[in-house]
């Protein structure tokens, strides 16, 4: 608490309510109401794929078991796969609990940056938001070097170039496993999306708090707002996770 | 002012700052470090409990698998995960009733959608035969009466998925 800056234009500066509303808390509801307004939509978007996903689980069970092992393997990654065995896993999510921890972790940055931006403490809000994008940028780092050309490698992908081994498919059928890729490779490809656009928005946020614009730094309802995208899509890895790495025997 | 000098008390700007300083509530770090701790405390918890199998279930009238109980377990603690992210990190528990509505209409419509599973696991009781045996026809059954044309119905094969 002790960073707050006691800045003597501080007490000047108030939140300017736009001609249409009343009050500022009517403002800054419908600020918040608009930006759910575009999650629900987000959650529609997902939802569809969920809904695929669990349709083609339901009736592919055991295949969609075969399938994933292979995402939990982890034996050619140089630190990480002797760690594996130490702990006495054969198999273990482990990429996967990493870029969960990493996006929970970018989710607390978030939250904070958030805070900072109430207290309008600049040095915080753009430290706070220079460690979400950090902890973006490592989340995909971890996706698009080790987990996905990985399945490039061994022809997991789905299409022309599918032909993987009988070792990569743990005894799932190729036709359901190739239905397993296509799925994972779409959830995951359009998180990872949702996670670039972010790291966009971010950037400009930070580059409008660094110039000191009024837009952000008088009122913090925008970074709020931004940050109630980037949980949403937090959120929705949550929900990735378990489906996707964690299927049980 | 572009927006005329009528409507004053619209625009804070000459306003005292506690106008503002009184409508929201900051909130203090420890309530974000524990929901965070909490969080991977949760995440590590699912993948415990995925990797521990379970044994299956007699409940009587059929057998639940024990992966089934995995699954439940999965959801609930994304359930509960989620939960926390919303009610702290994104608000929703701070905020107006107009915004818990939206976000809990997002996630109700979300759970309607697993409605469509109805046509998917009713498919195999299709065709029905009673109604493809029926033909129908647009006139009301009174009507046929009154023209005296008894009701007549194909024979429908058998098809024992009944």
């Amino acid at each position: 608490m002790a960073s707050i800056v006691h800045d003597p234009h501080e007490s000047e500066m108030v939140v300017h309510v736009h001609h249409q509303y009343e009050n500022i808390d009517q403002q800054n509801e419908s600020y918040i109401v608009g930006m759910w307004c575009f999650l629900v939509t987000e959650i529609m978007f997902f939802g569809a794929l969920f809904l695929m996903y669990t349709i083609y689980r339901w009736n592919y069970q055991m295949d969609f078991y075969g399938a994933h092992l292979e995402l939990s393997q982890n034996p050619e990654t140089p630190i990480v796969g002797p760690v594996v065995k130490a702990l006495g896993y054969s198999e273990f999510p482990l990429w996967g609990a990493i870029n969960t921890t990493v996006l929970l972790f970018s989710s607390f940055t978030m939250v904070l940056a958030v805070r900072a931006a109430q207290l309008r403490v600049k040095k915080d809000v753009l430290k706070y938001l220079m460690g979400t994008i950090t902890c973006a940028a490592i989340f995909l780092v971890i996706k698009f070097t080790f987990e996905w050309p990985i399945k490039f490698q061994h022809k997991l992908v789905p299409g022309a170039n599918f032909g993987p081994e009988a070792s990569h498919l743990h005894g799932a059928s190729p036709r359901a496993a190739e239905l397993f890729y296509s799925l994972y490779f779409a959830m995951t490809g359009l998180h990872a999306a949702h996670i670039v656009a972010g790291i966009g928005v971010l950037l400009a946020l930070v580059v409008l708090w660094m110039k000191g614009a009024k837009s952000v730094t008088e009122d913090y309802v925008p970074t709020e707002m931004i940050g109630l995208y980037w949980h949403f899509v937090d959120l929705v890895w949550i929900f990735l996770f378990p489906l996707f790495y964690l299927i049980p025997k | 002012m572009a927006y005329g000098q009528p409507h004053g008390h619209l625009h804070h700007r000459a306003g005292p700052v506690a106008v503002q300083e009184h409508t929201f509530h900051v909130h203090p770090v420890s309530m974000y470090v524990r929901t965070v701790l909490l969080l991977i405390v949760l995440m590590a918890s699912t993948v415990y409990f995925a990797l521990i199998p379970f044994p299956d279930v007699n409940l009587g009238l059929t057998i639940l698998p024990g992966t089934m109980i995995n699954n439940i377990i999965a959801m609930g603690i994304a359930t509960a995960k989620a939960t926390l992210v919303l009610n702290f990190f994104m608000g929703t528990k701070f905020a107006t009733r107009l915004t818990k509505m939206w976000a809990f209409a997002g996630f109700f419509g979300f759970s309607l959608m697993f409605l469509v599973y109805g046509d998917y696991s009713t498919r195999k009781y299709e065709p029905t035969p009673r109604w493809s045996a029926d033909p129908g026809t647009s006139l009301s059954r009174s009507v046929h009466e009154a023209r005296g044309q008894k009701e007549e119905l194909k024979e429908f094969p058998e098809s024992g998925r009944f």
